[in-house]
């Protein structure tokens, strides 16, 4: 393959470089995902030595990051199901006082959501926003990371995520909820208590 | 309501529970907020993930992986 970028076809740099180029980016991605540094880098090492196997495959159909990417998906996908099946129904009754305690008796918000301003528009702000909702992400337990990440980042949907997670569609609903809403919560107290 | 407001990002509501929730929008701030957020909160979670998949973006600071567990990434590919 001749070395270069060519604009109309994708260029697939030296396998020996992939750690360098998109390592980091990787990283983050399954950090993101599993909240446990030795977790992800593991996955990263998993998915750098698929791609090395598969290489033959990869014909600059789409970007060497993006086609990364979607292996390591499928490794984060793996992962988060079995950390949350493991947990599901534990997950589930614990989580179950959270959401009422942010209303009083008559249904009302004891605390009404605040307004956060121009939210993350800066891409200096960007990862400080960045920070904190993986900071947030990481604090949920398994079962709601879990669901929460295949609904917003793997983007499966709600039958699929049933099906992966065994767990019915109300009770998905239900975690869903939980998660958001202590996520909202978490984002909101770190977001507007920020310095600078 | 906040349960049927989430839920309005996954499903489809049936036509009672669309009236419902609309409706309270139309005089709860609170709720409306709410909804704004999570929306939101959808949204910058999917900025930040094609940001990652985008190798010509500039990666920001951030997480990196360590030293340590480079070289074992490394040594782990070249003696596949």
């Amino acid at each position: 393959m001749a070395p270069g970028k060519d604009s109309n076809q994708h260029s697939a740099s030296d396998p020996g470089d992939w750690l360098e180029q998109h390592g980091d980016a990787l990283f983050r991605y399954a950090l993101l995902h599993l909240g446990d540094r030795t977790a992800a880098e593991d996955v990263v090492q998993d998915t750098l030595l698929a791609a090395l196997n598969a290489k033959e495959q990869f014909a600059g159909q789409s970007s060497e990051r993006t086609w990364l990417i979607g292996i390591l998906k499928h490794k984060v996908v793996d992962c988060l199901r079995e950390s949350a099946r493991s947990k599901s129904m534990s997950d589930l009754d614990s989580t179950a006082e959270l959401v009422e305690e942010c209303f009083d008796k008559r249904g009302k918000w004891k605390s009404s959501p605040s307004d956060w301003g121009r939210g993350a528009d800066e891409p200096a702000e960007r990862s400080e926003f960045w920070e904190i909702i993986r900071f947030c992400v990481s604090r949920l337990p398994p079962l709601l990371s879990g669901a929460f990440l295949l609904r917003e980042s793997a983007e499966l949907k709600t039958e699929e995520i049933c099906k992966l997670l065994s767990v019915t569609a109300t009770n998905l609903w239900t975690v869903l909820h939980r998660a958001r809403t202590r996520l909202r919560t978490c984002l909101e107290t770190n977001w507007l208590s920020r310095e600078g | 309501m906040t349960g049927l407001l989430s839920k309005s990002l996954d499903d489809h509501l049936s036509f009672s529970e669309r009236f419902a929730y609309k409706l309270h929008l139309l005089y709860c701030t609170a709720c409306r907020r709410y909804i704004k957020q999570l929306q939101g909160l959808r949204s910058t979670f999917q900025r930040v993930l094609s940001n990652l998949a985008d190798a010509e973006a500039e990666p920001g600071p951030g997480p990196t992986l360590s030293r340590n567990a480079r070289k074992r990434i490394a040594r782990a590919l070249k003696t596949r």
